[in-house]
């Protein structure tokens, strides 16, 4: 901290406020206040998230991953508001001095302020707030939600399309080499078609939060399968009726906004029918080759 | 003047104290139970004052710190209940009445007060939010409460490896409750560039002259494994050049036994090691130890004599040496400990006995080094609870699924160490078949 006295540089002009810094009565003292009002927002920011866990009685044990991260992002964004605002609401004379372009702004915040320290402030909790999650589809030029979900969809099904006729249908059922069992590790066997696909969703979504994608039927094996949103149970209906269109919308889940798409899911080999119509949890026994028995669901998250 | 007096001591009061709490808070060796908001679980008790293991600076507590210990074991049991299962936003609504993704949802440390079996801090309906109408699909749960699924002997929420339902489809079509089973041959897993395959004998003795003078030491040592694999004192005692030492530290051991300590560090025997802290001792433990054991502390050598290498010593005498519960207490009247003398007496085939190692640190194959092996399960931990994690790879060599599941759901004849029968039948079997018919 520089001792009082030293000069401002000679290209930043003097603000009305610098004839009246003598007539403060306690210069240190306030300094020290908005300081440590700074540091209080500060430490309270990254305290932000370990608090909720601590927090007993108002949160309950079940509720501590519930806290979407914008408000924790506000507080944290407050405490460097705080931070920058306790830096610049101090007497230009322990700031730093240098001419830096630093300076120069501290300086015309000091002369403006308090309006542009709350600006400042305020400015930084809204930019943190609103930057959300977006896919980036949303820039110029960028991909939009829709062109993401179909080619992702692309993929999908094309690796579906492989494991269930070249893998499981001719291993299983046309050569007898291997069988695909629930229990696989159990059996020695091959996963399930659908468990390959939900192994394969799960891994995806240990890396990357731009998107998820799940298995769903009307008529699942598993009943956690079955449609959970309004936007599913429309998207399986939709494309059960006309699996030759995609059903999209969108849907807001635990605070996030999807852009959700369902395309159907066609059984491409007998293995996929024969393991259905026979299975003592399946809804159906009447699926034959080429019917749809459910859906992909795509989501991406927006704005 | 008073006034400014008292205002010194409280001054000098309040520093001091605050001193203390921060030093203490900030010594990495130091005591830090006067932090504790309350006692831990049986799990966790033993490394109460390694704060960090699981809390982060400012307090809460990292889901990877449940993971570092846990995840192998939760991959192991084929986790019911995964994390990875649920983290998809269909599931936000669910997620919103239960998050089941972090451990502590459940399993929140430091609440004795509402602390049930298994470390579980939720009301034991907790099966509710997700499965409340099981009964529309399975007419066999009709009238059954929603506190019981987990407590009943028929389900566990992480391992199910034992009890799902095609399993005990297929093996409920019961045979005999108990018939001739034995354990597989043990394997001894160890790394020989530790150790000069040659067998020594005792002339081969490199102690120096004021440790080799127990005569009786130096021979069994010669008649050990260990003499005749080749290794000698200094091979344990002044491992790598070091100096001299009476107590080998487990790490001399894993020099060459590899896969046993890794399984000791991961159970609650070997957790302080794991966690930079001093041995456990029976002095640690909440279970009842014998009086004369308290002295002692956890090594490869509390239970292993390393010179004579007698591996059934550590499958009985090494527990019954501290552990004095009623489980162990009622072993020597069981029908596995008679079992256990006639393996010993030679009247009995290599295996069919039953020590407390056969279920508690069980052989178990596992693929070690591109082959099939057998490795004794050196973690207790892996197979105690829930009980029915013992079901496949214990209790399934000697009896029916039937038996083991009824036998693991009734405490009393735990208690008495399974001398008589089940006091109670578990439908879930049952009910199992009853689908499929």
């Amino acid at each position: 901290m520089m001792a009082a006295g030293v000069a401002a540089p000679a290209r930043v002009r003097k603000g009305p406020h610098s004839s009246r810094r003598g007539s403060i009565a306690f210069p240190a003292l306030r300094l020290a206040c908005v300081r440590a009002a700074g540091i209080g927002g500060w430490v309270a920011g990254f305290a932000g998230a370990p608090a909720r866990v601590r927090i007993r009685g108002l949160l309950e044990p079940a509720r501590f991953d519930r806290i979407p991260g914008a408000p924790a992002r506000c507080v944290r964004a407050a405490g460097i508001g705080g931070w920058v605002a306790g830096f610049a609401g101090a007497p230009a004379h322990v700031r730093r001095p240098a001419g830096s372009k630093l300076a120069v702004m501290m300086k015309l915040l000091v002369d403006r302020r308090p309006p542009a320290i709350a600006a400042v402030a305020l400015g930084a909790v809204l930019a943190a707030c609103g930057g959300g999650s977006g896919a980036g589809g949303d820039e110029p030029g960028g991909i939009s939600p829709q062109v993401m979900a179909d080619a992702l969809r692309t993929v999908i099904e094309s690796d579906r399309t492989v494991y269930a006729r070249h893998v499981v249908n001719r291993l299983q059922d046309e050569e007898q080499v291997i069988e695909a069992s629930e229990h696989w590790q159990d059996d020695r066997a091959l996963p399930l078609p659908a468990q390959m696909f939900r192994m394969g969703a799960e891994l995806a979504a240990e890396q990357t939060d731009l998107f998820r994608y799940a298995l769903l039927s009307k008529w699942p094996v598993n009943a956690q399968n079955a449609p959970k949103t309004e936007m599913e149970a429309a998207g399986l209906d939709a494309v059960a009726a006309d699996p030759s269109q995609p059903f999209y919308g969108t849907e807001t889940l635990g605070g996030v906004d999807y852009f959700t798409a369902v395309y159907p899911d066609v059984a491409v080999a007998e293995a996929c029918v024969n393991c259905h119509n026979a299975h003592p949890d399946s809804a159906r026994d009447d699926f034959e080759v080429g019917d749809t028995m459910g859906g992909v669901v795509i989501r991406i998250p927006v704005g | 003047m008073h006034s400014t007096f008292f205002r010194l001591v409280w001054l000098l009061a309040t520093v001091g104290l605050a001193g203390g709490l921060a030093f203490t808070l900030a010594s990495p060796g130091a005591d830090r139970r006067v932090f504790q908001p309350g006692p831990l679980t049986d799990g966790h008790h033993q490394i109460e004052i390694a704060c960090g293991r699981c809390h982060t600076p400012f307090g809460g507590v990292r889901q990877e710190a449940c993971l570092d210990c846990h995840a192998a074991e939760l991959e192991a049991a084929l986790d019911s209940h995964a994390a990875s299962i649920f983290d998809d936003p269909r599931n936000a609504a669910d997620l919103n009445r239960i998050d089941v993704r972090a451990c502590i949802t459940c399993h929140t440390e430091h609440r004795p007060e509402i602390t049930a079996a298994m470390g579980v801090t939720l009301p034991a309906d907790f099966c509710a939010p997700c499965h409340e109408s099981v009964a529309e699909d399975r007419p066999t749960h009709r009238g059954l409460s929603i506190d019981t699924c987990a407590s009943a002997g028929c389900h566990n929420y992480h391992d199910n490896r034992a009890l799902y339902e095609d399993f005990l489809v297929e093996q409920g079509d019961s045979g005999p409750e108990t018939f001739a089973g034995v354990m597989p041959p043990r394997g001894t897993w160890v790394s020989w560039e530790a150790a000069e395959p040659t067998p020594l004998t005792a002339a081969d003795a490199d102690a120096p002259a004021a440790a080799a003078g127990d005569r009786a030491l130096i021979d069994a040592w010669a008649g050990s494994a260990h003499a005749a694999a080749g290794v000698a004192c200094a091979d344990c005692h002044r491992p790598a050049g070091a100096a001299w030492t009476d107590d080998p530290a487990l790490s001399a051991c894993a020099a060459c036994h590899e896969l046993e300590p890794e399984g000791f560090l991961a159970g609650r025997h070997g957790m302080r090691l794991a966690a930079g802290l001093d041995a456990l001792s029976p002095a640690h433990a909440r279970l009842p130890m014998r009086q004369d054991a308290q002295p002692l502390v956890l090594g490869c050598g509390t239970c292993h004599d390393a010179h004579a290498v007698d591996v059934r010593r550590a499958a009985v005498d090494g527990c019954l040496t501290c552990h004095d519960d009623e489980h162990s207490a009622a072993y020597a009247d069981s029908p596995h400990a008679r079992a256990w003398a006639r393996e010993r007496s030679g009247a009995g085939p290599p295996g069919s006995g039953v020590s407390c190692a056969s279920c508690h640190l069980p052989r178990e194959p596992r693929r070690v080094a591109g082959g099939e092996g057998v490795v004794v399960e050196h973690n207790q931990n892996a197979n105690l609870r829930p009980n029915e994690k013992m079901i496949r790879g214990v209790c399934l060599r000697c009896h029916s699924l039937r038996l083991s599941i009824d036998a693991l759901a009734d405490p009393a004849l735990i208690r008495r160490n399974f001398a008589g029968r089940p006091a109670r039948h578990v439908e879930s079997i049952d009910m199992a078949r009853s689908r499929r018919e």
